[in-house]
């Protein structure tokens, strides 16, 4: 047998179990009141059986045994239908009225009546072997009971009714948002990675998790996407100079002259060292992104790392008529000398090699807001306001630059180099030229 | 000269063994890093190669425990482990880091700074002389045919590397390395720059040349006999 989908949901076992626990409090419920109630009822009729048996003995010290048989009769006569029920017991044992069959010592106790329901009893010794028995039948206590148990049915029975419809009404329309999110999971799941679940509107706590799920599937999106970018990136940058590799191999191959054969092959050295050093760079993004050791990181006083770039690029700016201004004011972060280095050298080739001869590259570096800060700034030609944050990326690198030397992963390493010191990297246009400040 | 190559990998060990016998090295090879041990326990040698990266005993292990064992012959290290972290620990006990893939003249360049045979000068000297040139390391001057010639901070540490390895080829990345702290490639001529800077102000109107271009190799300076 299968069980229907609805009755395995989430919703409705849910509901089932609060209907249970319902069901379990009203059981409960009904038991103490019935219980308590019954108590109650026993309590009046011995008090009644009490009373009468005081009164009954109250005459027979008065007047004796025949005053005594007198006031039975008298009562059974008047009251036909009372619920109290009399037995004199005779030392010979013969029973009297109501012919119970006394115990053999005074006090309560309980018995069967012939009718099957409970009888409570008090017997009384009298003088001369005489035993007096007053009894109640409990039948009123159990057509209470009996009524308990109807008007307990009549109301939980309905309810039962109303939580396990309730139950598939609410499992149903939870399947159908879990069938919905399904099919757009399958069908992201496919590969149409633009898909996004869809929100009831309500605010609901489902709502909540549709949120949280689709802004993870935007993250993902964005990086299959990025992941594409980079591999047919890498594809291309390593597929040219591989490709002008081999052609040099062929010239060698089809015999040039010692002299040229040299020439070539040290061209093709030359162009595979640009490859390997594009995988290098690719390796040292990976580990940086990747977060990793810091054990070699100490305390680097920015101000004098900036004299040192500044030292080491003097000439080859000056050869460039390019003028390197440095504004130096005290900061110093933890941090990875060498990865700085890299990181700042990489900032002053970029702007050296993007732009024309002869222009003004400054170095900045000081302390503002309690947060320190390194900054490199051209005045050369920029980049376009569309690309600006793109340029960060792997592998991105403007169109009018492809011609250049390089593998493109210079900003990517230097903005990777940053976030490994948990700096920012921002890339900002000024009215003539790029500024690129990394705050950490 | 005897070196003790331990590199596991078959092709890179027959490259490098050929390099080193084209140049009349003698040269060991072990395939891992417990005959790696064994050899360089049994038998003294000049320099050592190791791989980092070994099957069983690495080489990081390896050269630990030579070094732990009072073993000083002059070793460096050849890997593919180019991490943050790596080559600042490698070098806590080679005396060099090379990262592959490499080409055999930087191997050779750095085997040979590390040698250093014949009437070297030392690190602990005061001066470095080569031909008229005299470098004063304490006073921080450069002397040329007695007359002064002023070098900016980066230029006196050029010049002294090339002088305290003078005859000696030193590349371009041992320059990028030990005199600007690079251990990347600049994608700008700045060693190229630099050197021609060093050369304007200490060859430029003297009688000979003392810093040489090796092509293919990188600079060396010597006393141009």
């Amino acid at each position: 047998m299968t069980v229907p989908r609805y009755l395995r949901t989430a919703g409705f076992r849910m509901t089932a179990l609060a209907a249970a626990l319902f069901l379990l409090s009203m059981s409960a419920v009904a038991a103490f009141f019935y219980l308590s109630v019954r108590e109650d009822m026993e309590g009046q009729l011995r008090s009644q059986i009490s009373i009468e048996t005081r009164q009954l003995l109250g005459d027979y010290a008065d007047d004796g045994l025949d005053e005594l048989r007198h006031d039975i009769s008298e009562r059974l006569e008047r009251n036909p239908g009372t619920r109290l029920r009399y037995t004199l017991k005779s030392p010979a044992g013969m029973a009297l009225f109501d012919r119970l069959s006394l115990p053999d010592e005074p006090g309560w106790s309980r018995m069967k009546s012939g009718s099957g329901t409970d009888i409570i009893l008090l017997t009384t010794e009298l003088d001369q072997g005489y035993w007096l028995g007053v009894a109640a039948d409990t039948e009123t206590i159990g057509d209470m009971a009996a009524a308990l148990r109807h008007g307990f049915l009549v109301v939980v029975m309905p309810m039962i009714a109303l939580a396990i419809f309730a139950g598939a009404v609410l499992s149903h329309r939870f399947l159908a948002r879990v069938e919905r999110l399904k099919r757009t999971a399958d069908l992201i799941g496919k590969g149409t990675l633009s898909a996004r679940l869809d929100p009831s509107g309500s605010g609901d706590d489902f709502d909540g998790l549709i949120d949280t799920i689709n802004r993870m599937l935007d993250r993902i999106e964005e990086l299959v996407h990025d992941l594409r970018h980079v591999s047919a990136n890498i594809a291309h940058d390593l597929r040219s100079p591989l490709g002008r590799v081999r052609q040099r191999l062929e010239a060698i191959v089809a015999g040039q002259g010692a002299a040229d054969m040299q020439e070539t092959a040290n061209e093709a050295i030359v162009l595979l060292d640009d490859t390997l050093e594009t995988f290098s760079a690719i390796l040292q993004i990976a580990e940086l992104e990747a977060g990793g050791a810091r054990a070699t990181d100490t305390e680097v006083d920015l101000a004098s790392l900036l004299d040192e770039i500044a030292q080491i690029y003097e000439p080859v700016a000056a050869e460039r008529a390019d003028e390197l201004v440095l504004r130096r004011q005290p900061a110093s972060v933890y941090g990875n000398k060498a990865l700085l280095t890299q990181m700042l050298a990489n900032l002053v080739e970029n702007a050296i090699r993007h732009n024309a001869n002869g222009i003004q590259i400054s170095l900045e570096c000081g302390t503002e807001g309690g947060r320190g800060f390194v900054r490199v700034a051209d005045n050369g030609s920029g980049i376009p306001d569309s690309e600006l944050a793109a340029v960060l990326k792997p592998f991105r690198r403007l169109d009018t630059s492809r011609s250049t030397r390089g593998n493109g992963l210079g900003l990517s390493l230097a903005s990777s180099i940053a976030s490994y010191h948990r700096a920012r990297l921002d890339l900002k246009n000024l009215p003539i030229g790029l500024e690129v400040t990394v705050w950490f | 000269m005897r070196i003790l190559l331990v590199e596991d990998d078959r092709e890179t060990a027959d490259y490098i063994i050929r390099g080193f016998r084209e140049t009349g090295a003698v040269i060991d090879h072990a395939a891992d890093g417990q005959a790696g041990l064994m050899l360089a326990t049994d038998a003294s040698y000049d320099a050592m190669i190791i791989d980092r990266m070994l099957p069983g005993l690495d080489g990081f292990k390896l050269l630990s425990m030579l070094r732990a064992g009072g073993n000083r012959t002059p070793a460096i290290f050849l890997t593919a482990v180019s991490g943050i972290d790596d080559r600042v620990n490698g070098l806590a006990i080679a005396n060099d880091y090379l990262v592959k893939p490499f080409a055999f003249a930087e191997l050779r360049a750095r085997v040979g700074v590390m040698l250093r045979p014949g009437p070297a000068t030392h690190t602990e000297d005061a001066t470095y002389q080569v031909a008229d040139l005299v470098l004063d390391r304490l006073k921080r001057t450069v002397k040329r045919a007695g007359k002064p010639i002023s070098v900016q901070p980066t230029e006196f540490r050029l010049l002294e590397y090339l002088m305290q390895h003078k005859g000696h080829v030193v590349t371009r990345t041992m320059l990028l390395e030990n005199v600007w702290d690079f251990n990347f490639d600049p994608k700008t001529n700045i060693v190229e720059t630099h050197v021609s800077r060093l050369r304007s102000k200490i060859d430029r109107g003297f009688g000979s040349e003392l810093i040489h271009t090796v092509r293919g190799s990188g600079y060396m300076i010597d006393d141009g006999a």
